[in-house]
């Protein structure tokens, strides 16, 4: 069986071509992602990181090269895949209760099986409690719990998140952070997180990927060999960590 | 509690004054139009013999309090009424559903809409009688066609601004086009929808009239023009008082559906902008 779950093959975008308006956002990716890796994405603002992650979930086509998933090119949405988006307030739905904008993607099951995922996921991003309230009732963290919950009820084999933490404060951030580790660690499942913050891309992933700026291309693929299960102390200050990070730091402020 | 006893105490004050106003002027006057309300109000209950049209309401318990012309006009007319309005709900929601959902088809049906809605519906009352006959048909056509607008218009507004990332995800879960409709646009879309029906409700009232003032035989606007021919005067003044109750009524429905229905939108929009 091949272990690679995703694989990014010279992938390429442009806006508007041919247009007075034409951008050139990613100039040529490619990448892999192993079955149960965590992937992270990093790049600065604009580099086409948000366009490249819509690119793989199947959400638009790329001008050119493509996204394959278990080796086959994608059509559409794979299946298996679930994501998280950025903005949480736009992307939970404000008319239902947590819980059924967790049962919401699940409308195929019976409903015991959609109650009983909707409380697993719950209780796993540790929302237990509050599947009665609706999303606007809770924090920002909370909120992106739900989001997260809703992509983990559909049981994907690969989780994608664009900027997944960008609009929450820094303790949440990190608390979100903790969480994806454990979620990962208990399930296996293959995450690719985009992200604009180094220290968060070198904390979660096995492999880090650097983009340049707009035309984005692979500045490096930084192969992240720390200890799991990591934690904000201990992992944040050992010497591998800031070498890493020192890396990425330097690859991207070039 | 006690801020909405005050609310109703100076209401109440305040509708004394003006009744007792209203009665020290007219009965003043010698005007025969404009009867003092000593004379309207009992036409609510009480016809006035020859020509009279039969009162609303009635003293009799057993008839649940109202009268003949409960049941010969107010509700034909509000049968009339509510199958317009249904009609024009049912229309405007569909047709704005699917011009919501395509921007071609909005482009090419834009100027249409606009030319169509552009006509004064009593302009079409004649002709309709003519095609439709003298039953209820021209005037619950006459009443959806007047009062379609604002709900297919805010409709087609509604669906068409539901937002880019919603339906990202709507697409990622792969949920299928059906529940996206019911799940995601109409849900999404629910407020501007109902601020439209809110608007054409009150529409829908004046329309029931008009439609009534030609080849009708029974309802309020028949009623009104009736009263007019037969200078019946306290009787016309007493439907105006009706038309405003109903008025009230209707918005006070509205008012409440929309509470239940759009409780999390209000809710929402305090905490953030959606």
């Amino acid at each position: 069986m091949n272990s690679t779950a995703l694989s990014v093959d010279s992938v390429g975008h442009v806006y508007g071509h041919g247009t007075a308006e034409q951008f050139h956002a990613i100039g040529e990716v490619s990448f892999e992602v192993d079955r149960g890796e965590v992937v992270c994405i990093v790049g600065p603002s604009g580099c086409g990181k948000s366009t490249l992650m819509r690119i793989m979930a199947g959400l638009m086509r790329p001008s050119s090269g493509k996204v394959s998933v278990d080796g086959r090119p994608i059509e559409g949405v794979p299946a298996d895949l679930a994501m998280v988006f950025q903005d949480y307030s736009r992307s939970l739905f404000p008319w239902l209760r947590v819980r059924r904008n967790v049962e919401y993607p699940l409308r195929h099951l019976a409903k015991a099986e959609r109650a009983q995922r909707a409380t697993d996921a719950l209780a796993n991003v540790g929302l237990g409690a509050h599947d009665r309230k609706y999303p606007w009732e809770l924090s920002g963290g909370m909120q992106q719990r739900v989001a997260l919950a809703r992509a983990l009820a559909v049981q994907p084999r690969i989780l994608l998140m664009d900027e997944p933490f960008a609009s929450v404060d820094a303790q949440t951030r990190s608390d979100l952070e903790d969480l994806v580790l454990e979620i990962h660690a208990e399930t296996g499942i293959t995450i690719v997180l985009v992200t604009h913050d180094i220290d968060e891309s070198v904390y979660l992933a096995d492999k880090v990927i650097a983009l340049s700026a707009q035309p984005s291309t692979v500045l490096e693929t930084i192969e992240v060999d720390l200890p799991r299960p990591r934690n904000q102390l201990d992992t944040k200050e050992s010497s591998s960590f800031l070498n890493y990070r020192h890396r990425a730091y330097e690859l991207l402020h070039r | 509690m006690s801020g909405r006893l005050w609310r109703a105490v100076t209401a109440l004050g305040s509708l004394t004054v003006v009744v007792i106003g209203w009665q020290l002027l007219t009965a003043s006057s010698e005007s025969y139009f404009f009867p003092p309300p000593s004379e309207v109000f009992p036409h609510l209950w009480r016809g006035n013999g020859g020509i009279a049209e039969p009162p609303y309401l009635s003293s009799s318990p057993s008839d649940l309090f109202l009268g003949a012309g409960f049941y010969e006009d107010l509700v034909p007319s509000m049968w009339r009424m509510l199958r317009g309005y249904a009609m024009a709900a049912a229309v405007g929601i569909g047709i704005g559903t699917a011009l919501g959902l395509s921007r071609a088809a909005r482009q090419y049906t834009d100027w249409i809409i606009n030319f169509v809605r552009a006509i004064p519906p009593p302009a079409l009352l004649g002709i309709w009688i003519v095609v439709f006959g003298l039953g209820d048909g021209p005037k619950i056509y006459l009443i959806a066609f007047a009062v379609v607008w604002p709900i297919l218009l805010n409709t087609i507004d509604g669906v068409a601004s539901v937002d880019e990332q919603r339906k990202q995800v709507a697409a990622v879960f792969k949920i299928p086009f059906r529940r996206q409709l019911t799940g995601l646009y109409l849900p999404s879309a629910s407020p501007k929808i109902i601020s439209g029906m809110r608007i054409s409700l009150g529409f829908a009232l004046i329309m029931m009239i008009i439609s009534e003032f030609a080849g009708a035989t029974n309802g309020l606007g028949f009623r009104l023009k009736e009263d007019l021919s037969f200078f019946n005067f306290p009787d016309l003044w007493a439907t105006m008082i009706l038309l405003s109750a109903i008025g009230l009524l209707l918005n006070g429905l509205m008012f409440w559906a929309e509470a239940r229905i759009l409780g999390w939108h209000r809710k929402a929009s305090e905490v953030s902008n959606l």
